[in-house]
């Protein structure tokens, strides 16, 4: 059994998919109770999903950006911003990386363990550069300043499981004296 | 015999499959784009025309004569667009020994010019729109015709067609903008800047005849086609019957489009144009002298193979069926799949066709240029290929193009598909009131709803990110997630 956390960005903002995994069974909830399906890789490449109350959806799927994912069946073809919780976070960030704020606020965005930690208070990161490692979902993630520039605080070491949205280090990308 | 197509895509599909219904051999023609198209695919013989560029490939004189000449080809289809209704290549195919699938040079080139061709319909007592009869010097003297029609006018290339080089115009101030803007439109698509301008009929429909002529002097009318869902006068749904006409009407339409067809003792599959004023008055747009796009609609009511019949007729066979004893049989209704991104103001959606899955079941026809693992080139039309529907009647077929749209999938490319999905659902399209404006305002109303994901198609996206599901037993293992990632990511053990 493995439990996932997505991130979907609709209209409304960022949402919370929590998905179950258990072979080729699923449980996906979006808040509220979950929905319970068999899932199915056909021969030609689409997935065929059958929920438990009988209905069955099938279509194909592929990434078609960074943090998107194309489904194309019946209904069309739809581009849905889906992604991993730190993939998301990264994309996100950089998207508003123009917007002027100061200090990069890096927080856990699923309950996770951290493995290294690269950076101390104090050290000049160059955007893109390595902060930290942190384990989810089985796959480590390597978590990266957008921005860079200097480290503020660090907040956890390795060995430490922090929860969904614990504060991890945080960046000063402009010093206060140049505005 | 060995019929060499002058195209690419699905008309050159559609016209070897008529060359083997005939047992005619095959010749594909192609540039550096298209080596790999499923025209040339399909053909018995293939010859290269050039760099991907339609100058240097399909609008190449000498390229293809040379084809011609090098596969022993004896006969040359022109398809649409491209030099299908290019009197000079009509008549260097005659010279170079080639049977032309089309009208005579002569036809081609009266019906060409905008304007002779309004000269030639008022003289045969084709209803034209009243404009002016002959291309216009200056934007000033567009003023002048258009002070005394009234405004709004419609401004138009002499040497256009196909929707391209035209433009309305409201008021005089907007004249010399408008004037420069389509004069050098035309000199750019068609090699002449030549405008004239007519007086705009307000929300018109566009009803069009499909007229076939033989060498033996039979000429027949073989019904109308409803072309108004248009997009920036580009046509993007046809339908054979229109809905808008009835017995009466179709009658005068008809007599009309042999009128037209007759004053240029046509010889060929041709189609004769109309705008239809809501009031039941129709004028003479133009004649197209070549097989049109759209033409499977009026084979699928009619039951004839207009394609067959033209490469028939080249050969000098009399017309092999009289529209006056044959039954029109139920309504047809084609979608054009455009590689466009109907979301993105069109915008052309060029790129890999990463899957295609074509719709079938009865009443279903696709008549493609494309398949899966195709690449869409940025250098021609983006056409991928028609969906046409038939039923027993017009809400029938509209039913069979919803359940036909269910079935179709184009993954890669962004296309035209979520526009026909919303039409089918259309109730002003079910009742078909609708003009050739019709779908403009629409769209401009935001015909096309926000792309709000059901909770399946999330799921779906989820179990393919997450890449659990069951592999069928039969299929290869596949690498369990969709996602690429670049970042590192390590399944751990246990």
């Amino acid at each position: 059994m493995r439990h996932v956390t997505l991130i979907l960005r609709g209209k409304a903002g960022p949402e919370e998919l929590a998905i179950e995994i258990d072979g080729s069974r699923f449980a996906f909830s979006r808040g509220g109770l979950p929905e319970r399906a068999e899932a199915t890789r056909l021969p030609d490449g689409r997935i065929s999903l059958l929920f438990d109350d009988g209905r069955q959806i099938c279509g194909r799927v592929r990434p078609s950006g960074e943090c998107e994912i194309e489904v194309s069946s019946g209904a069309g073809c739809r581009r849905i911003a889906l992604a991993e919780p730190l993939r998301d976070r990264l994309a996100h960030e950089a998207h508003s990386g123009a917007d002027g704020a100061e200090d990069e606020e890096i927080r856990a965005l699923m309950p996770g363990r951290v493995v290294e930690v690269a950076v101390a208070p104090g050290d000049r990161v160059a955007p893109g550069g390595l902060l930290l490692v942190l384990e989810a979902m089985k796959m480590q993630n390597e978590i990266r300043s957008v921005r860079g520039g200097t480290v503020m605080r660090v907040d956890v070491e390795p060995g430490r499981t922090v929860d969904r949205g614990a504060p991890l280090t945080a960046i000063r990308t402009r010093e206060t004296t140049e505005v | 015999m060995r019929l060499l197509v002058a195209n690419r895509g699905e008309i050159a599909v559609r016209i070897f499959r008529a060359c083997r219904d005939l047992g005619i051999e095959t010749v594909a023609v192609y540039s550096d784009a298209d080596r790999a198209a499923p025209h040339v695919a399909m053909a018995d013989h293939a010859v290269r025309l050039g760099p991907a560029p339609a100058r240097e490939s399909y609008l190449s004189v000498p390229a293809l004569l040379a084809a011609a000449k090098k596969s022993s080809a004896t006969l040359v289809h022109p398809g649409y667009g491209f030099l299908a209704e290019n009197a000079a290549f009509a008549r260097a195919c005659g010279q170079a020994g080639l049977t032309f699938v089309g009208p005579t040079p002569e036809a081609i080139a009266a019906m060409g010019s905008k304007t002779g061709s309004r000269q030639l319909m008022k003289k045969a007592g084709v209803p034209v729109v009243p404009g002016m009869l002959l291309a216009a010097e200056g934007h000033a003297e567009i003023a002048a015709f258009a002070r005394e029609a009234g405004y709004p006018i419609l401004l138009k290339a002499s040497a256009g067609g196909g929707g391209k080089g035209m433009r309305r115009v409201d008021a005089e101030a907007d004249l010399p903008a408008a004037f420069a803007r389509v004069a050098s439109e035309a000199e750019a698509s068609f090699g002449d800047g030549a405008l004239y301008a007519e007086k705009l009929v307000e929300r018109p429909r566009h009803i069009e005849v499909q007229v076939v002529g033989d060498l033996h002097g039979n000429l027949v009318a073989v019904g109308e086609r409803e072309c108004s869902i248009q997009r920036r006068h580009q046509k993007v749904v046809e339908e054979c019957p229109s809905p808008a006409v009835d017995e009466a009407l179709r009658s005068r339409l008809l007599a009309a489009a042999l009128s037209a067809a007759r004053a240029v003792q046509y010889t060929s599959c041709g189609t004769v144009e109309f705008l239809l004023s809501p009031d039941g008055s129709f004028y003479f747009l133009e004649m197209n002298t070549r097989l049109q796009v759209e033409h499977p609609v009026t084979e699928e009511v009619w039951g004839v193979d207009l394609a067959a019949a033209m490469i028939r007729i080249a050969l000098g066979e009399a017309l092999s069926f009289d529209p006056a004893r044959l039954s029109p049989r139920g309504h047809a209704i084609e979608c054009r799949v455009y590689a466009e991104d109907p979301r993105r103001e069109f915008a052309p959606s060029p790129g890999l066709v990463a899957a295609l899955r074509l719709p079938q079941g009865p009443g279903v026809r696709n008549d493609v240029g494309v398949e899966a693992g195709s690449v869409v080139p940025i250098d021609y039309d983006p056409l991928l290929g028609k969906l046409i529907v038939h039923g027993p009647d017009r809400a029938a077929a509209i039913a069979r193009l919803s359940r036909a749209l269910l079935e179709y999938e184009i993954a890669g490319v962004e296309t035209t598909l979520p526009l026909f999905r919303v039409l089918a659902a259309d109730p002003e399209f079910a009742r078909g009131e609708f003009d050739v404006q019709w779908l403009d305002r629409r769209l401009a109303e935001g015909l096309l709803p926000a792309e709000t994901p059901s909770s399946g198609e999330i799921w779906l996206a989820a179990a393919g990110l997450i890449g659990a599901e069951a592999t069928r037993p039969e299929a290869a293992p596949e690498t369990s997630s969709l996602w690429h990632s670049a970042a590192r990511r390590e399944a751990l053990r246990g």
